[in-house]
This record gives C-alpha cells, sequence and structure tokens, in this order.
C-alpha cells in the first residue's frame, strides 16, 4: 500500500493546505501532528464522543466512592474517630480524589480502545520527523486518479510543502 | 460599530432615582438605628468594594497572561475599579465615626455586661489591643486604600497613554504588564489585612488565616460576574458587535473556574475548623449555622457553587449569553449572601447573648441602601466608561486577535 506524504513545519500553512483538500475533495487518510490543532478537527468534522463519556465516568466514579465510604465508614465499621460522626465531612476530601483517579482511568481506557493502540504495539506508519517537529499529511494512493494526484501535489507545492514524498 | 459610550440620560435618571432612595432610607435609618446603619455602610461598601479590587486582578490577570481575547474588553474592569475612590471616603467615615458602633473591641464600654459575665473576654481584648486598636486601625485603612488607588491609577493612567499615543502603545503595554505584577503582589499582601480587619475583627475573638484568602478568591469569582454582566449590556446596546460564542466560553470559563474555587475556599476552612473541633473557632460557625439561619447558610454554597457548576457544564449553555448572564446574576445575589452572612450575624448578636437563637434582619433599610449603593456604583462605571473616546481600546497591541477571536470548540 504506498502514501502521498506532504510534510510540513508550519501549522499555519498546514490549515492552509486542508482548506484546499476538503474543497478538493481528496481522500485525505491521516494527519499526523505533534501538537493538538483543534482548528483541524473542526474542518475535517471530526467529533469526538471522549468528553461526553467523561462525564459519565465522573458521575459513575462519584457515586462508587461514596458508596464505598459509606459501606466502610458507617455500615461495617463505625469507628469513633475523635467523637466525630461515622458519616462526616472528610468524604468529599476522598471523593474528589477517588473521582480524579477513576475519571482519568477509565478516559485513558476508552482513548486506548477508541484509537486502536495499546502499549507495546508496532507502530503504524513511521517517517522521519513525525516524532519530532513535523506535520504531515497522509493521502491513500490507491484511492486516487492520476489527475488527482497531479492536483494535490500542485496543492501542496503551493501551500508550502517542505516535501512531497512517497512511502 | 459605535466608538464612544454614551451614558443615556435614561440611565443617569435611574442611577440618581438610586442614589435618592439610599439616601434617604441612609437617613431614615440613621436616626431609627445608628448600630444598624453603620452595619448597612459596612455591608454594601465593603461589598462594591472587593468587586472593584476583584475587577482589577482581573484585568492584571489579562495583562500578565498576555491574553489576547479579553483585550476589547479591557475598559469594562477598569470601570468598575473606579468605585475604590468612594470606597476610601465611605471607609474613612466608618471608621472616624462608626467604629465604635460596629467594631466590639473598638468600644468596650458598650459590652460591659458581657465582660462581667465572661471576665475572659477582656483578657483577650488586652492581648490583641497592640494590632487591634483605633488609631492602627484608620493607620491600616489609609495604607490599604493608597496602596490600591496608587497601583490601580497607575494602570489606568497607562491605559489612557496607550490610547493616546499610537507609537508608543507597546511601551505602555510593556509599563501595564510589569505594574499588573505590581498591583497583584501588593493588593495580595495588604488584603490579607484588610480582611482581618473590616470583616473578621467584627468577632474579635475569632480568627482564621485563611480567611482573608477566601475573601480574595470571592472577589475575583464575584467581579468577573459584574464584568459579564456589563458586557452583556454593552451587547445589547450594540457596541461589541463583534462577539461570538467564543467569547462568551471564554467568559463562561471564569465562572466555571471561579466557583469551583470558591466552592474549595469556602470548604477547606470550615472542614479544618470543623475537625479541628476547637471552641473558639467553631463559635463562628456556630453562630452562622445554628444560631442565625441554616437555610441561609447551605444556599451560599448553592448558590456560589452548585448552580453555575451544573448549569455552565454542558458546552451549549456555557456558550449561550442569556445562560451567562442568568448565572452572573444568581452569583451575584450569592456574592451579597456571602457578605451578609459575614457582617450581620455576629452584629445583631450579644456575648453576653451566646447560644440564644437570633433573626436573620434584613429589612427596608437593607433594600433602600443596598439600592442607593447600586446607583452610585452604576453612575461611577458608566460615567468613567464615558470618559473614554473608545469604548474599545484602539491601540493595545492584542486588539485584532480580540476582535477575530475564534476557539475551535
Amino acid at each position: 500500500m504506498s502514501k502521498l506524504v506532504a510534510v510540513y513545519s508550519d501549522d499555519s500553512k498546514l490549515l492552509e493546505a486542508a482548506d484546499q483538500l476538503i474543497a478538493a475533495k481528496a481522500p485525505v487518510e491521516e494527519v499526523i501532528t505533534p501538537f493538538v490543532i483543534e482548528e483541524l478537527l473542526e474542518k475535517f468534522h471530526i467529533k469526538s464522543n471522549i468528553p461526553l463519556l467523561a462525564f459519565f465516568y465522573g458521575v459513575f466514579g462519584i457515586t462508587s466512592v461514596f458508596a464505598a465510604l459509606y459501606y466502610t465508614f458507617v455500615i461495617d465499621y463505625p469507628l469513633n474517630i475523635g467523637g466525630k460522626a461515622p458519616f462526616s465531612l472528610t468524604f468529599p476530601v476522598l471523593m474528589f480524589i477517588g473521582v480524579v483517579l477513576i475519571t482519568v482511568l477509565a478516559t485513558v481506557t476508552t482513548f486506548f480502545i477508541q484509537a486502536k493502540v495499546y502499549p507495546g504495539k508496532n507502530p503504524e506508519f513511521e517517517y522521519p520527523g513525525i516524532n519530532d517537529d513535523k506535520m504531515v499529511i497522509l493521502v491513500d494512493k490507491s484511492k486516487l486518479t492520476p489527475e488527482m494526484e497531479a492536483k494535490l501535489r500542485e496543492i501542496f507545492d503551493a501551500t508550502g510543502a517542505e516535501k512531497i514524498d512517497e512511502v | 460599530m459605535k466608538k464612544r459610550f454614551i451614558f443615556s440620560k435614561k440611565l443617569k435618571t435611574i442611577s440618581f432615582v438610586l442614589m435618592l432612595i439610599g439616601l434617604i432610607t441612609g437617613i431614615l435609618a440613621y436616626s431609627a438605628d445608628t448600630h444598624r446603619f453603620w452595619t448597612n455602610i459596612l455591608f454594601n461598601n465593603y461589598m462594591f468594594m472587593l468587586l472593584g479590587l476583584g475587577a482589577a486582578f482581573w484585568m492584571a490577570l489579562q495583562y500578565i497572561a498576555e491574553a489576547g481575547w479579553s483585550a476589547a474588553f479591557k475598559r469594562i474592569p477598569e470601570s468598575i475599579s473606579c468605585y475604590l475612590g468612594p470606597a476610601f471616603i465611605f471607609m474613612l467615615a466608618l471608621v472616624f465615626i462608626g467604629l465604635k458602633y460596629v467594631y466590639p473591641w473598638a468600644a468596650p464600654e458598650k459590652h460591659i455586661e458581657d465582660f462581667a459575665k465572661y471576665p475572659e473576654f477582656q483578657k483577650l481584648l488586652d492581648i490583641k489591643a497592640p494590632y487591634l486598636n483605633s488609631n492602627f486601625f484608620i493607620i491600616r485603612t489609609f495604607v490599604f486604600f493608597i496602596v490600591w488607588l496608587l497601583t490601580i491609577g497607575l494602570l489606568r493612567k497607562f491605559s489612557k497613554k496607550e490610547d493616546a499615543e499610537k507609537a508608543n502603545a507597546l511601551k505602555w503595554f510593556e509599563k501595564s504588564r510589569f505594574y499588573s505584577k505590581v498591583y497583584i503582589f501588593a493588593f495580595s499582601l495588604t488584603f490579607i489585612f484588610a480582611g482581618f480587619d473590616y470583616l473578621m475583627s467584627l468577632e474579635p475573638f475569632w480568627y482564621s488565616t485563611l480567611f482573608s484568602i477566601k475573601e480574595l478568591i470571592s472577589g475575583f469569582f464575584h467581579a468577573s460576574a459584574l464584568i459579564i454582566i456589563m458586557v452583556y449590556y454593552l451587547y445589547k446596546k450594540g457596541y461589541f458587535t463583534f462577539m461570538n460564542s467564543s467569547h462568551w466560553h471564554d467568559f463562561s470559563k471564569y465562572l466555571f473556574m471561579g466557583s469551583i474555587l470558591f466552592a474549595y475556599a469556602w470548604y477547606f476552612q470550615y472542614m479544618l475548623i470543623w475537625y479541628g473541633n476547637i471552641p473558639e473557632e467553631a463559635e463562628h460557625y456556630f453562630l452562622r449555622r445554628f444560631h442565625f439561619s441554616e437555610s441561609l447558610f447551605v444556599l451560599n454554597v448553592v448558590i456560589n457553587f452548585f448552580v453555575p457548576f451544573i448549569i455552565l457544564l454542558p458546552n451549549k449553555l456555557a456558550k449561550n449569553p442569556k445562560v451567562l448572564l442568568a448565572m452572573s446574576i444568581t452569583i451575584l445575589i450569592g456574592f451579597g449572601l456571602d457578605v451578609y452572612m459575614s457582617v450581620f450575624p455576629p452584629l445583631v448578636h450579644t456575648f453576653a447573648g451566646m447560644g440564644e437563637h437570633i433573626h436573620p434582619v434584613f429589612g427596608l433599610y437593607e433594600v433602600g441602601i443596598l439600592l442607593g449603593f447600586i446607583g452610585l456604583f452604576m453612575f461611577l462605571a458608566f460615567r468613567s466608561l464615558a470618559k473614554r473616546k473608545h469604548v474599545i481600546p484602539i491601540n493595545h497591541p492584542y486588539i485584532e486577535e480580540s476582535l477575530l477571536h475564534h476557539n475551535a470548540h
């Protein structure tokens, strides 16, 4: 499987290229950047359900931590600590810490499942510089007609791509 | 796009009518119950003073963070902080005339019964006397206000210079940035003591080192709510035609963050005192929660934390200006309640009557004087806004970024 690779090092140029690629209806496969470019997500209409899921993880986390605290401190083993009531104001502190832990772990797990990555996975795509400061646009060559390919190369050239390559 | 803010006749009449109501109820309250009059002066003046300081803090924060999006709204915190001048005058009146009516440590002769019943109170007051005495209190009031007025005045001066000299705009911006740091440092340092003086010394036997931090956070949080209300008003009047959902979203982030910060500050003080369970410390909350009003005590956290937190959580609601306006008004009511819960309970309670139930005082005098202060505040803020040639700063280096501001989400 061969891919057309355009390398950029300026995000504004990349965004310009993205605009023209969308206008030309190019089959863009992937864009790899060293940092999040939110405008890019908006342009390609990529919406994530992770924020909503994180909210539900938070609700689940806060109720489960509360239930665990209530069970241990009130029902199972009500211990008299300094004359305080067993069901007490110290709960929010532990609930806060617990909810952060549970939400973060669950969200990261969800992200791993959605992106189909896991620790120790072999890289799907390698190119010099993409782990550094280079941004690349990948286009699947098998879906391109020769005219389309020429047009895309023109777009990449016009928007100031550092390098146009094939892998 | 309109350039200069026009202080309309209607608005002027409204503010003058409000001030007149305040003046009349003030005179009535003074002749009927001097004690209650000075309590109200402290309550209202402290509230608007804190809003002014918080707004200046908001503005200084924009400078030191080099925030681009907020450059166009710079005039609004500037005009809110204009209240500090009159706040100084009211505070001086309070310090020179009303001190004996408000602060129990300044008038021990009024509490002779209490001291007879609890002789150790006099001992405690004697120990605190080197700090809590009227002369030092007056000196401190002068120091606080001179520091605040000087630093905020410098920021305003630089802002005016920036408007006047297009070629030197960057130089004045850099100076504003530096003096923002100075303001934040000086304000945090002096306000710790101001909080101890003006509110905490209402109960001279109680102290908490966290108290002023909570007040400082509350000032910043509630001032951002007031800024949103003023921005909404100007937006409706057609001054901020460039505004889009990204601007509103950034404003709502301040409310959201502030509500969490406020709840945190409220909770750490309450939790630590509850956990420590030392009678001298717990008395503060015991008075408010069990002898004053438990429902108001709980309502304070509900209005200032739970309501804004839950409503501003969904992305769509957080970008809606009408929701933001409703939230800001709710939060400002919560601010009133918060200061009310600080100021009023110790003043309607006597030491000898400890353990008795007391009723919240809120009558015509409170409403009238509050309206008067709102009128005065409106007049000062809008007048200062109308004095400037442009509502939107013209030579600010980040103004373009602010006008074209756009967030991806």
